[in-house]
């Protein structure tokens, strides 16, 4: 009688966990596939009698029909969104390059070579982590409008560094930290110097971690908001968030609004499903 | 086979010279590999923070941006300011709700999540979504719950006859955008505190009710020594998130209504670039980075070093 | 035996090394190892006997004194240029590659032709019985395997000098064994003078030609294990190779009566070799020391313990002394029994009480 009751109320609570956790996901979802005719009656339909791609068709820039069967056209915002994909893609993919270029020696250095000023430099680095981007913004603000900075991809894919360089060290230093500890002697045994055993044996054999490492910099690079919002808001390098900003703010359906969240929500998703094999064995609470 | 001489039968004689060409000191290798980090970081990170330092003490003209040095008074001139002193208040609030939320959702999740069910590991898997996905883009889609004129809460408030509710009110405006923080943040701590709680040994439960101990008990006296230290780490992570959120706040109220949801990071955000005070900005973020500091370091000497050390006296 | 296989004695003069903040992990150590021959370093936990096998491979420099391969001064050379083997303790194999891969990397870099490294690879193989292996990798294969498969690529060069740092530590007793008695046929097979550094004092004594005990950084002793068992240098020594409890029993020396009185015993010596202090430790192993049954005592059995077909029983002395002693189930004791001790006094050794040094091989009664 009682593991009856007990197990009633596990499974409640497992829904009602279920339930806050996509709920949100699932109605912009809704919002997304119904048309804005429907949705914008005195009642807020909760579900759509008529579900439709319209709003994603015109997003991606074709007139589509409408719910009364008049053609709707595409919509304004479109192209900016689509850019401003583009633009979010490549700067992330700069980012997680350079980044992985520079992140991942020190990473290994931090981890396995018995160097001084191993653990003052491991803390220093993580420690940048904790100044709020906020109080960086200016001065870089100041240095890009001198150095015409402001509005390119190459200025935001460096201040995107300064986030994800000792993000990526911290996670690659514990996944360096967990190969086999002779793996190094063992190589020089072989006939490595160091710098071979790193590049023929310790990189290959880290690969999951640099490829956890590699998705950890993109996805970081995506998310970043505020840093695009000051230095690309109404340039041609635009990158997504600012150009969902400008969207929303903007006197927009919510509908279209909602088609063009979900289309900027695909990118990370589906990377993090690919590659969800890798990023499980993050340890997430260093992230 | 060949057998050489015994190495006692050895002459004495100079060593040859060899050319070692692996062995460069460690600490030299190590140091090549770390140079580009170092040089990435001092110049974006330390650069920055010290020319915001530099800028705190400027008088800056808004029209020709000349600089002349004003000692403190950007500091006294924020300090004095009511609207700073509120965004403080704000900012511990915010942080203080999000605090709370966030390690109830997470510790009940991981609570939960430590039972047997059926689709366990698919609500496992799943909890991770909001995490995965950028804040500004979690702050749009919680805008579509809260709305009132097309929200989900407000559409279901409708179905069962009841008046919609302005989350976003004066009122409510902080305790709500605190729910989609830790909507956001909580699933990072539940699996943080999951890990946890499936490290403790289950005969310890077992003893427990035989010892007679009820549900209460056994949570006081055994599952919370265990999270202490995971849950204490997740609280300085989420503090310090929340002492500086700006994407949820940008785009869900933009610091209002009003300034009722105005922090302090939202204020040097709008002191900077929209009212271009660059002084006041700068001393401003000074005064938050060093609140961060502060909330920080509490956490870290109150919370985790005790434990630590004890922990590590434990194993030698 | 493999032909060409070279075989080279190995000497360290007056090694030490210190690491951090100037702990000596090794120090003034000398230690000469003969061609071909198997040498166990056994010590317990920072003993430096890893650190003498990290220098023998010149994975550390040591900070003063010479390391010579035969009549080579290899103190500055790299560990490429020693042309070692090495096994270490966590069965290191590349992870991203299969056993083959693993074990050919190093002639492979060596500029070793290839059908040579098959025909060598073949040979090892089979001889570790890993043939079928080959193709996975070493996360596909059980911690046994991947443990010969470690040797396996440490011999596949042709090493002069095979070294093994407690190879076998993470794996259960009975792959140990099983493991420890290939290793002692491979050494026979392949020739190669081997280093094998352990904790585990049957291993040491059950592998080696001879066995070098190291503690603190020092070598306390070297010997073939027989004798080491026999003659430990000291009562550290002894305590630390026996496989049974030692006991260690204080005796009182009447030099003019030629007696003993041990436990309130008194025992009369056929003279020992040298003269011996007025007292002395006497060092007893268990299995040298047998109950026999006394209405009189002067011992009172406290517990009894099967061990196999034996028993271990603990008695205490007059004095309060605890003894250890072992006896066969033909005559058994009950606990409270009283009873005196059997000495097999050749076994016996004598250590000073002050310095622990052994003074006297035996005794005679």
């Amino acid at each position: 009688m009682r593991s009856r009751k007990r197990s009633v109320f596990i499974h409640t609570a497992a829904a009602a966990l279920l339930v806050w956790t996509i709920f949100p996901i699932v109605w912009v979802g809704i919002v997304s596939v119904t048309y804005h005719a429907e949705f914008a009656q005195s009642h807020i339909s909760l579900l759509p009698s008529h579900p439709t791609l319209s709003n994603y068709i015109r997003m991606l820039g074709s007139p589509a029909a409408g719910l009364d069967g008049r053609e709707l056209s595409p919509i304004g915002n479109g192209p900016l969104i689509l850019d401003g994909i583009v633009n979010s893609v490549i700067v992330a993919v700069l980012t997680t390059v350079i980044g992985m270029l520079v992140a991942v020696p020190a990473a290994y250095a931090l981890a396995r070579v018995a160097m001084r000023f191993r653990s003052s430099s491991l803390l220093t680095i993580i420690a940048t982590r904790s100044v709020p981007p906020i109080s960086t913004a200016v001065p870089f603000f100041a240095l890009y409008n001198a150095l015409n900075l402001t509005g390119t991809r190459a200025g935001l894919v460096i201040v995107h560094l300064t986030i994800v360089v000792p993000l990526t060290v911290w996670v690659g230093y514990s996944f360096f930290l967990n190969l086999p500890p002779s793996l190094e002697q063992m190589a020089r045994v072989d006939g490595c110097s160091r710098w071979s055993a790193f590049r023929r044996i310790v990189l290959p054999a880290a690969r999951p971690g640099l490829m956890a490492m590699a998705v950890i910099a993109f996805l970081t690079s995506w998310d970043e908001f505020a840093f695009a919002l000051i230095f690309t808001t109404g340039t041609p390098t635009q990158t997504f968030g600012p150009a969902l900003s400008g969207m929303f703010f903007l006197v927009s359906l919510p509908n279209e609004v909602a088609a063009g969240l979900v289309l900027g929500l695909l990118p990370p998703m589906v990377l993090a499903i690919v590659f969800s094999r890798y990023i499980r064995r993050v340890n997430f609470v260093s992230v | 086979m060949t057998t050489e001489a015994p190495p006692r039968a050895l002459p004495r004689r100079e060593s040859r010279k060899v050319a070692v060409s692996s062995s460069i000191s460690p600490t030299k290798f190590g140091l090549m590999l770390v140079a580009p980090v170092a040089i990435l970081l001092l110049a974006t990170v330390v650069y920055p923070v010290l020319y915001s330092l530099y800028l705190s003490v400027q008088r800056v003209d808004p029209l020709t941006g000349a600089k002349s040095f004003a000692g403190l008074v950007n500091y006294s001139r924020a300090l004095s300011d009511k609207a700073t002193w509120w965004s403080l208040l704000i900012t511990v609030y915010y942080t203080a709700c999000v605090t709370l939320v966030s390690t109830g959702v997470a510790l009940g999740s991981a609570l939960i999540l430590r039972e047997r069910f059926r689709g366990r590991a698919v609500l496992v898997a799943l909890i991770a979504l909001p995490w995965s996905m950028s804040t500004y883009a979690a702050a749009v889609l919680w805008r579509y719950v809260y709305s009132p004129q097309y929200g989900l809460l407000a559409g279901l408030a409708e179905r069962l006859g009841m008046d919609g509710v302005d989350f976003l009110s004066k009122s409510t405006v902080v305790p709500a955008l605190a729910v989609v923080h830790a909507w956001q943040f909580a699933p990072l701590g539940a699996y943080f505190l999951l890990a946890t709680l499936q490290s403790v040994p289950e005969d310890q439960y077992r003893l427990a009710k035989i010892d007679g101990m009820g549900v209460w008990l056994r949570f006081r006296h055994i599952t919370m020594p265990y999270v202490r230290l995971p849950l204490a780490i997740f609280l300085v992570l989420v503090a310090g998130q929340a002492a500086t959120a700006f994407d949820l706040i940008y785009f869900l109220t933009s610091g209002g209504p009003g300034n009722a949801s105005r922090t302090l990071t939202f204020s040097v955000y709008e002191t900077f670039f929209q009212n271009q005070e660059f002084g006041k900005g700068a001393a401003q973020s000074w005064i938050l980075l060093i609140l961060i500091i502060a909330v920080t370091s509490f956490y870290y000497f109150l919370i985790v070093t005790p434990r630590r050390s004890r922990g590590e006296r434990k194993n030698t | 035996m493999i032909t060409g296989t070279k075989q080279v004695g190995v000497r360290i003069e007056a090694a030490v090394k210190s690491f951090g903040r100037g702990q000596r992990a090794v120090d003034s150590l000398d230690l000469d190892i003969r061609p071909g021959e198997l040498l166990t370093v056994l010590g317990p936990s920072g003993s430096g006997k890893s650190t003498v096998l990290s220098l023998l491979a010149g994975l550390a420099e040591v900070d003063s004194g010479r390391i010579w391969f035969g009549d080579q001064d290899v103190t500055a050379l790299p560990p490429e240029a020693r042309k070692i083997g090495v096994v270490f303790q966590s069965a290191v194999l590349y992870p991203h590659l299969s056993l083959r891969e693993s074990i050919s990397f190093a002639p492979k870099l060596a500029g070793v032709p290839r059908d040579e490294i098959n025909a060598r690879i073949a040979e090892v193989a089979a001889f570790l019985q890993i043939s079928h292996l080959l193709d996975r990798r070493p996360h596909e294969v059980s911690g046994g395997e991947r443990q010969r498969a470690a040797i396996a690529k440490a011999l596949v060069s042709r090493p002069t000098l095979l070294l093994m740092d407690e190879p076998f530590s993470a794996l259960d007793a009975q792959l140990r064994r099983a493991l420890r008695s290939q290793v002692v046929r491979l050494h026979r097979e392949f020739g190669a003078t081997t280093v094998f550094v352990t904790h585990d004092q049957e291993e040491a004594l059950g592998m080696g030609d001879r066995v070098a005990v190291m503690r603190g950084g020092r070598l306390e002793q070297v010997a073939p294990p027989l004798e080491l068992y026999r003659n430990p240098v000291n009562t550290w020594v002894a305590n630390f190779v026996s496989l049974q409890p030692l006991n260690l029993l204080p005796v009182e020396y009447d030099a003019q009566a030629g007696e003993v009185k041990l436990c309130g015993e008194t025992v009369r010596l056929a003279g020992p070799d040298r003269p011996l202090p007025a007292t002395f430790t006497l060092g007893i192993r268990s299995e040298n020391l047998r109950l026999r049954p006394s209405a009189d005592g002067p011992l009172q059995v406290l517990t009894a313990e099967a061990v196999g077909e034996q028993v271990k029983y603990t008695v205490v002395a007059p004095d309060g002394t605890n003894v250890v002693a072992l006896g066969g189930a033909d005559q058994v004791f009950e606990p409270d029994a009283k009873v005196a001790l059997a000495v097999d006094w050749p076994r016996a050794m004598v250590f000073d009480t002050e310095t622990g040094a052994r003074i006297v091989e035996g005794i005679t009664v």
